[in-house]
């Protein structure tokens, strides 16, 4: 007891400031912005349109065996489901190893136009909330190298208004530089910086070697399955992966345990697919990624509740993505 | 920013929990703020202890970006975040060992060289006694293994639970027992306790 009392004591006697400065907090405090699909500082989801470039016949068939043959009783027969969602996987992997690979100029930009979709809340009087799923359209342009400031425009989904309008700083020779080109102003400002480049060159291309490069790359507090299918999700959103790397990370995600075939879903896009998901049981959620039946053209991926949650029942969509273009095009701001 | 507003608004009834903040801060980024001021200041006071006030600033700072970026993650399970914001904020500190042990070892050294103020013979005792007592509390927290400085300090200067402890850090609630036990036991024999007894009060 003497010693924690002590312990106390002598913290008490280092106490200065009682908290953060007023600058401190303005300038943390202005980087809450966005919606949650972002796991880079303020970069929005990475992500990969449909390639929509039309694939052998063969992936198609089986695909349609798998869905008329398994999605029915996916629930009862999960090893079924499992092998099922590995050849979808599989298949997915060989229609982007069939495109080709394009040049790809480090002073460029990627630009991913999507539609994604989050659960917006409101406290109401009365201690009620009131929760919504909530689309929006996203464009967002990112430098291929990470060197130069990127943007991103939202605005609700069929909306015709103004965008919102976001800065996403680049990072050159280790300081923030904003659209403008000169440093930027930021809650680190002093701090040195990293770039976070659209494209890396470095990624593995074979699947093996990308299923070791996702164990090793993932952190976070999911079973170590469930985490590597995560960190392949947050690889490939709103990125560029050449045809050899993504086709890598869906070959990869075959051999990862614990996937399973959802079935036929509709996208926020409005379009068909099937969807290939891992369970996240401790938080009652579902990863699934979304991939066109008949060329298994990556479309997208969404996150669904396996219980219910307030307003929602299991089997309710709480975040999705549908990505509709990706592009590499000279400046922020420039459509394909 | 309807939400922000609506949730700062008085005529919301009961204070919404940590885990209603963040499930609004999906929708609308700026309900993050709420959680800043809610903890922004105990965060800062236990990393000016740990690493010096010129330190605190900044590393409150990427705590709470770091929170933000990963909310999405967070178990809404959990009603109170403050296990959540303190683990963040002490892998932070570790990545910061340098500094930290710098710190202590400017305290033990500032100790030595103060001159005692007090011209009163009993004072001066106590003084004596209490910096000696500090230098060895100080060379004691330098010794330790950086996870069990963790655990002693999240539980002697934040009050916080075993099981707190073991939610923030991400380890078992034996481990935490371990820890602590061990912390306590070097810091009783450096203030020169010859009869220990083993406490385990349960919070």
């Amino acid at each position: 007891m003497r010693e924690l009392t002590a312990v106390k004591e002598f913290g008490a006697t280092l106490d200065g400031a009682d908290g953060p400065s007023p600058e401190a907090r303005q300038r943390t405090l202005a980087q809450f912005h966005g919606t949650a699909r972002s796991r880079r500082a303020g970069w929005g989801r990475l992500g990969h349109p449909g390639r929509l470039v039309l694939a052998g016949g063969l992936a198609a068939v089986v695909t349609g065996a798998v869905l008329v043959s398994q999605v029915v009783s996916i629930d009862h027969r999960p090893p079924a489901s499992q092998a099922a969602a590995a050849q979808i996987l599989r298949a997915a992997a060989a229609h982007e190893a069939a495109q080709p690979t394009p040049k790809i100029d480090p002073g460029r930009f990627v630009y991913v136009e999507s539609i994604g979709s989050d659960v917006e809340t409101r406290d109401l009087p009365g201690g009620k909330t009131e929760y919504k799923l909530n689309a929006k359209h996203r464009r967002i342009w990112l430098s291929v190298d990470g060197s130069k400031a990127g943007l991103l425009l939202r605005r609700a989904k069929g909306s015709t208004g103004p965008w919102n309008r976001i800065e996403l700083p680049g990072c050159k020779n280790g300081k923030k530089v904003g659209l403008d080109g000169r440093p930027a102003r930021g809650v680190d400002d002093a701090a040195t910086c990293q770039p976070h480049a659209a494209f890396q060159a470095d990624l593995p291309t074979e699947a093996g070697a990308m299923r070791r490069y996702l164990y090793e790359h993932s952190q976070g507090d999911n079973p170590r399955d469930v985490q590597a299918f995560i960190t392949a999700g947050d690889l490939i959103r709103e990125r560029y992966l050449t045809p050899a790397q993504l086709g890598a990370v869906f070959g990869a995600l075959a051999d990862v345990p614990g996937t399973k075939l959802v079935g036929a879903v509709t996208d926020e896009a409005g379009r068909s697919g099937v969807a290939i998901g891992m369970p996240e049981d401790a938080r009652g959620t579902r990863s699934d990624l979304i991939f066109d039946a008949h060329t298994h053209a990556f479309l997208g991926e969404r996150k669904t509740l396996t219980r219910a949650f307030a307003d929602f029942q299991a089997g309710d969509v709480a975040s999705s993505s549908a990505n509709l273009v990706t592009a590499f095009v000279d400046r922020p701001g420039q459509l394909p | 920013m309807s939400v922000h507003t609506t949730m700062l608004a008085d005529d919301v009834g009961a204070r919404p929990d940590d885990a209603a903040v963040i499930r609004a801060s999906l929708g609308n980024g700026e309900c993050f703020s709420l959680l800043y001021d809610r903890y922004a200041d105990q965060l800062f006071r236990y990393a000016a202890r740990r690493l010096g006030p010129e330190n605190a600033d900044d590393v409150v700072s990427e705590t709470f970006l770091a929170a933000f970026r990963r909310r999405h993650r967070y178990d809404l399970n959990y009603l109170d975040a403050r296990p959540w914001l303190f683990g963040i904020l002490t892998k932070l500190i570790a990545g910061r060992r340098r500094a930290e042990l710098a710190r202590y070892r400017a305290l033990s050294r500032a100790d030595a060289t103060e001159p005692v103020d007090d011209g009163l013979a009993s004072r001066v005792a106590e003084h004596v006694s209490a910096a000696a007592a500090r230098t060895g509390l100080v060379r004691a927290l330098t010794g330790l293994a950086p996870g069990d400085r963790d655990v002693l300090l999240l539980v002697a200067w934040n009050d916080f639970t075993y099981q707190e402890v073991a939610d923030a850090l991400g380890i078992k609630l034996g481990t935490v027992r371990s820890r602590l036990h061990r912390a306590r036991e070097r810091v009783r024999k450096a203030l020169g306790d010859t009869n220990p007894i083993d406490f385990d009060e349960e919070k």
